[in-house]
């Protein structure tokens, strides 16, 4: 690192004074000059800088006169210095600048009505700035275009080797995958050794190019930028709360931007620390199941015919008597209901709404289900706090950072950069706890390799190293003394050798990573599914909340306890009362005085029972108890396993409606199939992983029928007799603000403050004991080799896979991940068939090698059911929370040997 | 021409050949020329009366404000002091006594 950005100077640095313009100016010593001068709100024209990354130097247009110095110099590259005095604007660095231009425009070739960058471009505008108008002894470079990537095309004519791309893949994403490369008498800007492009695909470097020298494979050549509506809106897929630029033209979408751009290069770098701007693959390259032809157009009855297509009237009606006739005759608790969390809040309100207002039922429940509500539950009971303690900005800023059990850069490849500008920009010391050799693992500080499934007994093992190793801070255990005298007890019942051998991580790297996370004056903790989806997920938290009580982090500002929400509103889901336990705003719905204060805004009676969660509404669909199921955007078909009995439940029901945007394998058992819009249709809010609210906005008409799924929700129940008439989530929005005060604060998440101290009193002593017990042993499904089934970074639950550009980076290839060590041993071979048994099933695939896998586990993504590798899990059930856990199995791998051909 | 390329085009000859003044057409064809911020009205003696433009500008391509005042609207407002009294048919005669002319009027 050359120089220190400006924003995040050395401390220790003294304080110098300089004078630009004439104006005297402060600032620290050793920072970049075009840094200063930026400060001072004025603009220098500079290809290659951009603030997320430290300056290059290689455009030549930031030119200022420094005196006692003859020529001009690049303030970019240049050190302010005490004294200085400095000049920005004049006639002979306005000719300077207009020469570095015509530099970079003699080799640039005449073929701006074919770019995509015309329009777009930097050195279009600096060209016409500067008032370029004629060039001498052009010589454009007469490259051919490198079509070699999946998804970028590399022109190197247009190149003006700013470095931008190969900076911001090096210093932001810490990915390094592009560099500069001689060839044929030129430098060009190749994926690392001239090969084919390798890498995340998430598209900043093709962001950043100030010309048009990156483009983008999927909208090449159809349009010109200022063809298309460009619609600010939050991204769908997980939860990180990206805000994306979807760029239309008509009914399709064309590309999607990010705020990350060359355009806004002079940001300050302490506000990228609360959001990087960027995207990722899927966020940028996964938008075409939006218009995809296999959306579906119109609604579908069953008839004798199967699903055949109807008027919304006739299918709206069909659904809405039948959903009578069951109410009349069973009762309103023989309904039920889900709903994704990739709807926005306003739907997720209105939802619940028509489920306990409308017809009197509390079965409900949302995806947030799959794990998230482990984490919330757990938090909301000890802290107080049913969401994510700390912000994107405390995350960056922290000092140690506990990674356990999730695969960040993965699943959450924005949130991960704020991991890595901690690593890169503030020396965070990094403890990343993963049974795979992950790509931020590569990255940590501190990797400590665990067992698959070994996160619980990991987190109890950093307790027990924090209580022996006298870790912990007095202050905080003296409030509490029988609370931190039952710890005690608890973790000294524990053994050493049954921790680690469960944990697979030996005593000293437990020690290691406790200590660093006690002594750190900031230290956050992470984690992911690999602690939230576990058969015992909600004691991992509260085994957490233990580990932060006790050293002393639980109340401290900067510190926190935090696990990362899959889809785009799982937060909203939980705040917007989602699931049988929860009312809006999360309150209990236990408790009589919060459902009579909303049983009064309702105007109606609430059902006064506990109500079903998911797997206990799939138990009573199969017991006949329901009778009818309404899903919207779900699809627990392709999502349990087989062992749930999901299939079972879903196809014994009188009335099973599905609202989708498209026709799922759950929906092809529905008697009732309604076509609801995807989130780029729109109008609402999500809420990301930090509880920060955000703006979803309509950037097109909706496909062909479909309708808004709060539309269609406020239609059903007004249909059943209960006034849910909404002009626009506008006037959703409006009741909720009514109801719970302060949630749309929109910008900022709010502060949350942890208050222990009635847990710690009043239910601790009962519980911690039992936490910290003897895991049962791992059940009847055993077998030598641990299958994960988890996300990959191409794709969000099952819905990216209908976006073709996901699709062809990562298509369902049906195999199955082995460590290559795992392979030789079994002399399994790519074109080798294996046998997975576990004691669900067998399974046949192939397998292919993946060395970041530890060996003894092999890996299945969970987006592709070809074949179907999840029937091979059991699903375990958390009793406190309803969880489903079935993403860890054991079993058996055989290789197939070839069949004999002759017969 | 004046030589100020960020208001005036380059030589179309040169558009096709010359990288420089594509970009110089590009620019002030797509965008249009970025006028200072600030408002102006120019009035002009035109035939019928002043012709007058009210522009006012906040640094881009196109006017944030624009506003014509044309003569043959101002006139209009004779018209009912003119008109009154006298038959429908009688109209088209008035107008002609003092030419208005309609596609001013539009606004």
């Amino acid at each position: 690192m050359a120089l220190k950005p400006v924003t995040t100077p050395d401390v220790e640095a003294p304080n110098i004074e300089l004078t630009i313009d004439g104006e005297p100016v402060t600032s620290k010593a050793g920072v970049s000059l075009y840094d200063v001068i930026s400060q001072t709100g004025k603009i220098i024209p500079a290809m290659c800088y951009h603030y997320t990354f430290d300056p290059f130097g290689s455009c030549g247009m930031c030119l200022v006169m420094v005196e006692g110095k003859k020529a001009p110099v690049r303030s970019c590259t240049a050190k302010a210095e005490a004294g200085m005095v400095v000049r920005c604007e004049g006639e002979d660095l306005h000719a300077a600048r207009k020469k570095a231009v015509e530099k970079h425009l003699t080799i640039h070739p005449l073929d701006c009505p074919v770019c995509d960058a015309d329009g777009h471009c930097e050195l279009q505008d600096m060209a016409f700035q500067h008032g370029v108008t004629s060039l001498v002894n052009a010589k454009p470079k007469g490259l051919p275009e490198d079509r070699r990537s999946l998804v970028l095309d590399f022109n190197m004519n247009r190149c003006i080797l700013c470095g931008e791309c190969i900076n911001i893949c090096k210093d932001v994403q810490m990915i390094d995958a592009l560099q500069f490369f001689k060839k044929e008498g030129t430098t060009h800007v190749v994926a690392k050794g001239d090969n084919p492009l390798v890498c995340e695909f998430c598209g900043d470097c093709l962001a950043v190019c100030p010309v048009g020298a990156i483009t983008n494979k999927y909208s090449k050549y159809v349009y010109k930028p200022w063809q298309l509506k460009k619609t600010t809106s939050t991204c769908a897929y997980c939860a990180d709360g990206c805000q994306v630029h979807l760029e239309t033209s008509g009914k399709e979408v064309q590309r999607v931007t990010s705020p990350l751009s060359w355009k806004n290069k002079w940001g300050d770098r302490a506000e990228t620390a609360k959001g990087h701007g960027g995207l990722c693959v899927r966020g940028r390259f996964g938008f075409q199941y939006i218009d995809s032809k296999e959306r579906l157009g119109r609604p579908l009855v069953r008839t004798d015919e199967g699903l055949v297509p109807r008027s919304w009237f006739e299918a709206l009606g069909l659904a809405v008597e039948r959903l009578a006739v069951i109410k009349a005759k069973h009762g309103p608790r023989a309904i039920a209901g889900l709903i994704t969390a990739r709807c926005t809040n306003e739907e997720l309100y209105l939802f619940q709404k028509l489920m306990r207002a409308a017809i009197g039922t509390n079965h409900l429940d949302s995806s947030a289900r799959y794990g998230h509500l482990n984490f919330t539950r757990a938090m909301q009971h000890a802290a107080g706090v049913g969401r994510m303690m700390n912000g994107y900005e405390e995350i960056t800023k922290a000092k140690a950072l506990l990674l356990i059990g999730t695969d960040v850069t993965e699943t959450h490849p924005v949130t991960s950069l704020r991991v890595k500008e901690g690593l890169r920009v503030y020396g965070a010391k990094v403890v990343v706890a993963d049974s795979t050799l992950t790509n931020i693992a590569k990255l940590a500080s501190h990797p400590v390799p665990i067992a698959a499934g070994g996160e619980g007994a990991f987190i109890r093992a950093l307790v027990k190293a924090v209580v022996e190793e006298d870790l912990v801070d007095e202050a905080a255990t003296s409030a509490a003394p029988e609370a931190f005298a039952a710890l005690k007890r608890a973790v000294s019942k524990m053994s050493w050798e049954v921790l680690t051998a469960r944990s697979g991580a030996t005593r000293e790297s437990v020690v290691e990573a406790a200590r660093i996370y006690a002594e750190a004056l900031r230290a956050v903790i992470l984690c992911g599914e690999g602690v939230t989806r576990r058969a015992n997920g909600y004691a991992n938290i509260l085994n957490l909340v233990d580990l932060a009580w006790v050293t002393g982090k639980l109340t401290k500002p900067g510190c926190g306890i935090n696990a990362l929400p899959e889809e785009a509103n799982e937060q909203g889901a939980v705040d917007m009362g989602v699931a049988p336990e929860l009312l809006p705003g999360q309150a209990s719905y236990a408790d009589e005085e919060a459902r009579a204060r909303f049983a009064r805004a309702w105007n109606v009676s609430l059902p006064d029972d506990a109500g079903a969660s998911l797997m206990e509404i799939l138990a009573r669909c199969r017991r006949g108890e329901i009778k009818a199921l309404y899903l919207v955007g779900e699809n627990p078909l392709a999502t349990l396993p087989a062992s749930t009995g999901v299939r079972e439940a879903l196809e014994k029901v009188d009335l099973l409606i599905c609202q989708d945007p498209f026709l799922t394998e759950t929906g092809r058992l529905a008697h009732v199939v309604l076509p609801a819009c995807t989130f780029a249709e729109k109008d609402g809010t999500f809420t990301d992983l930090q509880g920060k609210v955000n703006r979803v906005r309509e950037a097109l008409e909706p496909y062909e029928e479909a309708r808004p799924d709060w539309e269609i929700i406020g239609a059903i129940g007004t249909a059943l007799r209960y006034p849910m008439e909404y002009e626009s989530p506008q006037a959703i929005q409006a009741e909720i603000m009514k109801l719970l005060p302060g949630y749309y604060n929109l910008g900022e998440p709010r502060r949350v403050e942890a208050k222990p101290e009635g847990y710690l009193v009043n239910h601790y002593l009962r519980e911690v004991a039992g936490r910290y017990a003897e895991e049962p042993p791992a059940g009847k499904d055993a077998g030598p080799f641990s299958l994960i089934i988890g996300q990959v970074l191409y794709h969000s639950g099952k819905l990216s896979t209908r976006a073709s550009g996901l699709i062809k980076l990562y298509p369902s290839k049906g195999r199955l991940h082995m460590h290559p060590s795992d392979r030789a041993r079994l002399q399994i071979g790519d074109g080798d068939a294996v046998r997975v048994t576990s004691a669900r099933g067998t399974v046949e695939l192939r397998t292919e090698a993946n060395a970041d896998l530890a060996p003894g586990t092999c890996f299945f993504p969970e987006h592709f059911n070809e074949p179907a590798v999840k029937d091979l899990v059991e699903c375990r059930v958390d009793p406190t929370t309803g969880v489903p856990a079935f993403k860890l199995a054991l079993v058996a791998i055989a290789k197939i040997e070839a069949e004999r051909t002759s017969a | 021409m004046a030589d100020v390329p960020s208001v005036t085009l380059p030589p179309k000859s040169r558009v096709f050949n010359d990288l420089a003044s594509m970009i110089q057409q590009f620019k002030l064809f797509s965008e249009g020329f970025k006028a200072p911020t600030g408002e102006i009205y120019c009035g002009t003696e035109a035939a019928k009366g002043e012709l007058g433009f009210y522009i006012v500008s906040t640094g881009e391509g196109k006017p944030y404000r624009l506003k014509i005042r044309a003569p043959s609207f101002i006139h209009m407002g004779a018209f009912d002091y003119m008109a009154r009294g006298y038959m429908i048919a009688d109209i088209v005669t008035i107008f002609g006594t003092y030419d208005i002319v309609m596609g001013e009027c539009d606004r």
